[in-house]
């Protein structure tokens, strides 16, 4: 069930229902209302996947609470590796076995050795990498003493699977997410309210943003050999947008939905085009994830602390994961290592928490320097989305060779899709002044009379209704 | 959380009240379903011959040259399940009825519109036909089926100009393919051919289409109706790219069910050379030139089954 669809539009009214007036504010009724909810809804995809979905989550649930009462450190490091040891083998073996069994054959075959490897026929499960991240922080976060075990199996289940979240994250933390899953929640109209403008903006985002831009993005990437330079600029460009509006719209549906219950998840994107250098682009973008890798990887490492060269090697491997995470295939590689190098430069001069605010906070306009950071910072990103969206490392390099050497580079592209122009014209600016806010439209016409702001949710509406065709796919939930 | 509902409606109102009205705007537009469904309403009982089938019949039998009462009920991409539908929703008609013509095409054992790309055509059956359908809910609105820009100029012109969506004449011929007019052969052929590949390792639509087949035939069988089989003309460029065990398995089969029974005829025009390149408006679609010359063809096979029989 996609957010995006008709289906949902039935399935979220019904529950909100059911969860405001037959749980009569039990806490206990709307947890497993929500659970049974979240796991039809996860159901709805593939539910064979459902069972593996649950098996982790015992996993995680058992190992907590045998490392909480473990009286000696070694059983406890004995629990833990052992559910990092099959929460990892699960994601490798569904996401990345074939990969690196192909790339192993391929290594031997340039030795000259030629064998035949055995692959694997398997569809990747919706979420896999997300619900396992989940459980691996708060796995970790009781090894490391930082929580307690959670007690109650219901509540943890819904933990890892509250159905907002558990196909494309955020990812939550157990110190974030379970103490409002054990507190009473009662309905909040301005809470309520919120999420209903955060869910429109969102479905603004990936029908109106993601799926036009995606239209001609795919035509440039699928047909680069046809276009010219100036094209395929321009289509990367649209891809920017339709991953950002693809993403950032799945999160604030899922944030929005989450506020309908009651439950405040964690931000993922702040604007990150807004961004004035790659370290504060990767503030903004996917933050639950970069954070986690800061939290649970990197500051494992040593963090910052060993010097320039600690800091370095550090930073290379959380985004090379980080690609990798993303998929089995060595594009994402690439897109990380590019990231690790555009950041490089601000962790040897120590200037990558110099952005810490958002841009021009509290003026209408950014000033001309921090116009050209954001348009370069910008630019370093889309040649980096190019080798996120593209085949293999041949078309991605094959794109950027055509686009900056073949024919016409300055010429006037062949798509110029004026209507989408428009709308991006439209989006950014609503994006520029509601930046400061939690999301765009937070804030936009909130002081000015509610017809007016009727009228501009209305408007959004409309554009919703007029762009909307067949329900696309999320592209997120393919990691 | 009553003011929140309240104000939820009041804001959802304006919304639910657009497309409802729309819904009910696009049902009223006048399109070949509508119309060929009064049609059968009205006339079931008078017809002496019933085509069914899918594009290729639609575009490719123009009743009016037949020499008996008769209809062209085809749509585009119908599958067999709904030519039985149709027989079936007029099962206490049909009191005329001597013959139905049936395509088994290359795709037709092999394909049904709800598992197609066309599948938005389906609930066309449901609105229009009032035929019940397996579809989920909102696949069943006319609404959801395309994009709202194309929906409200369908509706716009409805209105401006009077017209509809009916692109076929009174005997159910689809008009649209005039001679001259057509697609490349060459690039429609191997298209065509790839698109209309099943999977000839799973069964489970070939065996379904047989046993639709099967029931067609003890229908016809109950009203003492013949059932002509038949295998469209194609264009070479669509036969050279098609599969062969699949083209075979139809061939085959169609033969194996008709073989030594009365009231059961096929004949195969793929591969008839009659046909040439000015007939053909893409590779696997007559126009209206072709379309002339095969229903001519099947008259003549009509006339001559009829002449046996008397």
């Amino acid at each position: 069930m996609l957010f995006n669809s008709l289906d949902f539009a039935v399935f979220l009214p019904i529950v909100f229902l059911f969860y405001w007036f037959a749980t009569k504010k039990n806490l206990k009724l709307q947890n497993i209302l929500l659970l049974v909810v979240s796991y039809f809804f996860y159901a709805c995809w593939d539910w064979r996947f459902l069972f593996l979905l649950i098996f982790s989550t015992v996993l995680d649930y058992v190992t907590g609470i045998k490392m909480s009462e473990s009286k000696n450190p070694k059983s406890k490091k004995i629990w833990f590796w052992l559910n990092i040891i099959v929460n990892l083998g699960f994601l490798g073996i569904f996401k990345y076995y074939n990969f690196f069994v192909e790339s192993f054959q391929l290594a031997l075959e340039k030795i000259g050795l030629n064998v035949n490897v055995w692959t694997l026929q398997i569809i990747l499960p919706v979420g896999i990498s997300f619900y396992t991240f989940h459980g691996l922080s708060y796995v970790i976060d009781i090894y490391k003493d930082r929580i307690k075990a959670e007690r109650n199996f219901i509540d943890y289940s819904l933990f890892v699977s509250f159905f907002p979240l558990l196909v494309a994250g955020p990812i939550e933390r157990a110190t974030h997410l379970l103490p409002q899953i054990q507190k009473q929640r009662t309905f909040n109209f301005a809470q309520a309210v919120d999420g209903l403008r955060q869910i429109l903006w969102g479905l603004f985002k990936k029908i109106v943003i993601a799926d036009q831009c995606a239209e001609y993005a795919n035509m440039a990437f699928n047909h680069s050999s046809d276009y010219s330079g100036s094209t395929l600029v321009v289509g990367a460009i649209f891809f920017a947008f339709q991953i950002y509006g693809d993403f950032s719209g799945y999160s604030d549906i899922a944030l929005g939905t989450a506020r309908l219950f009651g439950i405040e998840l964690l931000k993922n994107f702040s604007f990150p085009y807004f961004s004035r250098d790659i370290a504060e682009f990767w503030r903004r973008w996917h933050i639950s994830l970069s954070t986690w890798f800061r939290d649970y990887l990197y500051i494992p490492l040593g963090g910052s602390k060993g010097g320039n060269w600690m800091r370095i090697r550090n930073t290379f491997i959380i985004f090379l994961v980080s690609g990798f995470w993303h998929g089995a295939n060595w594009t994402f590689i690439v897109w990380g290592l590019l990231h690790a190098i555009y950041i490089l430069p601000s962790i040897v001069f120590k200037t990558n928490r110099n952005n810490l605010d958002i841009v021009a906070k509290g003026k209408l306009l950014p000033s001309v320097r921090e116009l050209f950071d954001m348009i370069l910072t910008f630019v370093l990103a889309v040649f980096a989305w190019i080798f996120f969206r593209a085949e293999d490392l041949s078309h991605a390099t094959d794109y950027i060779h055509r686009m900056i050497f073949s024919d016409a580079l300055f010429s006037i592209p062949e798509i110029r899709p004026r209507i989408l122009l428009g709308l991006l014209i439209f989006f950014m600016i609503i994006e520029w002044l509601g930046r400061e806010s939690d999301y765009a439209i937070e804030k936009v016409g909130i002081k000015v009379p509610k017809i007016f702001r009727w009228l501009f949710y209305y408007l959004l509406v409309f554009m919703i209704l007029y762009s909307a065709g067949s329900e696309q796919q999320f592209i997120y939930f393919q990691f | 959380m009553s003011k929140f509902l309240k104000l939820l409606v009041l804001f959802s109102l304006p919304v639910f009240v657009g497309i409802i009205s729309l819904e009910y705007i696009l049902r009223e537009i006048p399109n070949d379903y509508s119309y060929k469904r009064s049609y059968l309403d009205r006339s079931a009982d008078d017809l002496e011959v019933l085509f069914l089938g899918s594009s290729h019949i639609y575009y490719g039998v123009n009743p009016e040259y037949i020499s008996y009462k008769s209809f062209n009920a085809s749509h585009i991409s119908q599958s067999l399940d709904l030519d039985l539908s149709i027989l079936e929703k007029y099962k206490n008609n049909w009191e005329h009825l001597k013959y139905i013509v049936i395509p088994v095409d290359y795709l037709s054992l092999y394909t049904t519109l709800a598992n197609s790309v066309e599948s938005w055509r389906y609930k066309n059956y449901s609105i229009y036909y009032d035929i019940p359908t397996d579809q989920v809910f909102w696949d069943r609105f006319e609404i959801f089926s395309n994009k709202l820009p194309y929906n409200v100029a369908r509706a716009k012109s409805f209105f401006a100009n009077g017209s509809g969506d009916i692109t076929c004449n009174r005997w159910g011929f689809g008009t649209g393919y005039k001679a001259g007019l057509g697609n490349d052969l060459n690039a429609t052929g191997y298209a065509a051919a790839k698109r209309h590949t099943g999977s000839t390792n799973d069964r489970t639509l070939f065996s379904y289409n047989v046993k639709v087949i099967n029931s067609m035939i003890d229908f016809a069988e109950e009203r003492r109706i013949k059932i002509v089989f038949i295998t469209t003309p194609a264009y070479e460029t669509y036969t050279r790219n098609l599969d062969s065990k699949q083209i075979n398995n139809t061939v085959n089969t169609i033969r194996k069910i008709t073989e030594g029974r009365r009231n059961l005829s096929y004949y195969n025009f793929l591969t008839d050379q009659t046909f040439t390149e000015k007939d053909f408006f893409d590779a696997d679609h007559l126009n209206e030139l072709g379309s002339k010359k095969f229903t001519l063809k099947l008259d003549n096979i009509i006339r001559n089954l009829d002449k046996k029989d008397n």
